[in-house]
């Protein structure tokens, strides 16, 4: 199944990537070659089989709500420390209109 | 023999008996790096002071105790993708050029416990995407056996830094092949745990339904002894899980004087999809002459089927891009990372930060991943590869009713050239044709060399890929030390017949 250069843009913005022309051009090819790979699976019927959605079988995980010791507590501050922008402890972006 | 070409059990063994110290092969480890890294590229970043100084804190335990872990003091690399506290991860990245660890993973904090000697952080595709080591931001990983080829990928600065002798053992993980594949095109062994068996805590994620930490090393026993460390539920991955291991025959089984008796009687699985077209001559007789010897050492060989074997690679590559799509929409700029200068709004922030930070192949796998789940075609792509998925578990489990262990080439073809297959991503991804069924059924595998062939006037090795059931890892490895004493290939060209 071939894709458009328009469907390139549309993916794009969803991923929140911003494109080149040429790698809208490479990715129109590349992509298309790829999707058509993959049509192979639209050819096996699997209407009665149950999707298989993770590595394990999933199931909740309980725990009582105390505090534990898993050396994480001085984390936060240092989770702050990594961004790239920060003001004050408080990690800074840019206007949003 | 220099102290850098032991093996883990090698090293040991010689601590305890006071041959030499962990400074010595410490020392040893960082002279080879400082030898060959120039032309190798194996290592992104090298820890010689922190390597050496638990190199004397480990010695000044051996000085004392004789009964002491069996990790303490011995030289590792860890793929950097890997988080160590206080270290640059960089994942071969941009977007994680300057990115520092704010913590250990949980692997890494299992092998800190033990007095284990990290030497440094070795190169990965970027974020492990890819097959070949060339997608690292970077530059590429060569391979030790001819550095006009690639070393495999994503883990193959760890493959490459183990067949170089330039460390003891290493870290890799394993998405689709990951670290089989790139065992497999240098010659070493490498070890995919059953999924969750090794706490994910601490790796860059990459597909979180798939990714699994583990060992790459010189012989079976030595992955055996690194997985016994690493492994284990952790309560900071609610994804592991406790598999069937038992600590307490450890030593017994180490000692055992005949490995090759676990073969005896061992119903080996040959699935007929692994052979068929697309697998090269020379790797196809490597494997047929395994299964003579095995066949001689008292395996029976049967010829079974996974049926939905042709379907794999398609399906692997709807669920890892899917889950890529997912996982690495938290590099915005924002938090950690690469932030863009030219930016007006935070939208702009994003999408230019993300144009500048990330390489192709991963915009390539984001990019897939979003069109598989975006409205309209999610239940064509996305769901329909979940249930295929399902199937492809179902393959292996029916096969393991009447099998032991699964046995065929980890890849169809050895270590190819470099820039060979940049230009084509579908021929990258044929490279974990074997591999990536295994990671959707969250098995156990394990690759080991099984000997050399000649390609253009290179000795390249080969590896065969051995399968389990689900947590069942300990028997695997115990198989694969069987299979390692039938057939043994020796670790470098130069003493190949």
């Amino acid at each position: 199944m071939a894709i458009s250069r328009r469907d390139v843009e549309h993916i794009a913005q969803l991923a929140r990537i911003m494109l080149s022309e040429e790698e809208k051009s490479l990715f129109e090819k590349e992509l298309s070659a790829i999707l058509e790979f993959v049509a192979a699976l639209t050819r096996l019927d699997t209407r009665v089989v149950a999707p298989m959605t993770g590595g394990i079988s999933a199931q909740n995980i309980m725990r009582h709500d105390e505090k534990r010791d898993d050396g994480l507590h001085d984390a936060p501050a240092e989770l702050v420390d990594a961004a790239p922008e920060k003001r004050e402890g408080w990690i800074t972006i840019k206007r949003i209109f | 023999m220099s102290l850098n070409k032991l093996t883990i059990r090698q090293a040991a063994r010689g601590l305890r008996a006071k041959q030499f110290s962990s400074v010595d092969i410490t020392t040893a480890c960082l002279d080879a790096i400082r030898e060959k890294n120039r032309d190798m590229h194996a290592f992104l970043e090298i820890f010689e002071d922190d390597a050496l100084d638990a190199a004397r804190r480990a010695d000044d335990m051996l000085a004392g105790d004789n009964t002491l872990p069996p990790l303490l003091g011995i030289p590792l690399a860890i793929k950097d993708n890997i988080l160590i506290k206080g270290k640059h991860c960089t994942a071969g990245s941009r977007m994680l050029k300057q990115y520092i660890a704010s913590y250990d993973a949980t692997a890494i904090t299992k092998l800190k416990r033990q007095g284990a000697v990290l030497l440094g952080k070795t190169n990965l595709d970027e974020f492990a995407m890819g097959s070949s080591t060339e997608h690292s931001a970077f530059g590429p990983t060569k391979n030790p056996h001819d550095v006009t080829r690639v070393p495999g990928g994503s883990s193959g600065g760890s493959a490459a830094a183990v067949a170089a002798d330039m460390c003891l053992g290493a870290l890799g993980s394993d998405t689709g092949g990951s670290i089989r594949q790139p065992a497999s095109f240098c010659g070493t062994v490498g070890f995919k745990p059953t999924y969750g068996s090794v706490s994910r805590h601490g790796l860059i994620a990459m597909a979180s339904s798939l990714d699994v930490i583990g060992p790459m090393t010189k012989t079976v026993n030595d992955a055996r002894i690194m997985f016994s460390v690493i492994m284990g539920k952790d309560v900071l991955d609610s994804t592991s899980v406790d598999i069937n291991y038992l600590v307490a025959s450890e030593r017994s089984e180490d000692d055992r004087p005949d490995q090759s008796s676990a073969l005896h009687g061992l119903r080996i699985g040959l699935p007929r999809e692994y052979f068929a077209q697309g697998l090269d001559k020379d790797v196809e007789r490597a494997v047929r002459a395994a299964e003579s010897a095995l066949t001689r050492a008292g395996a029976e060989l049967i010829d079974i089927s996974l049926p939905h074997s042709s379907y794999a690679l398609s399906t692997y590559y709807i669920i890892v891009s899917s889950e890529i799509s997912a996982n690495m929409a938290r590099y915005d700029g924002v938090r950690y990372g690469y932030r863009t200068e030219t930016a007006q709004t935070l939208t702009d922030a994003y999408m230019n930060s993300r144009a500048q930070g990330l390489g192709s192949e991963v915009k390539r796998r984001i990019m897939l991943g979003t069109y598989a789940l975006s409205a309209g075609y999610y239940d064509a792509y996305y769901a329909n590869a979940q249930r295929v998925r399902a199937l492809i578990s179902r393959d292996f489990e029916e096969a393991f009713g009447h099998v032991d262990v699964i046995m065929g080439p980890t890849t169809p073809t050895p270590a190819f050239l470099l820039n060979e297959r940049t230009d084509n991503p579908l021929s990258m991804y044929l490279a974990d044709i074997y591999t990536v069924a295994v990671n959707m059924a969250g098995l156990p595998a394990l690759s080991l060399p099984i000997g050399y062939v000649k390609k253009k006037g290179s000795v390249l090795p080969i590896g065969l890929q051995l399968i389990g059931p689900k947590k069942e890892d300990a028997r695997l490895l115990s198989v694969g030390r069987g299979v390692e004493a039938v057939i043994s290939s020796p670790r470098h060209p130069e003493f190949a017949v």
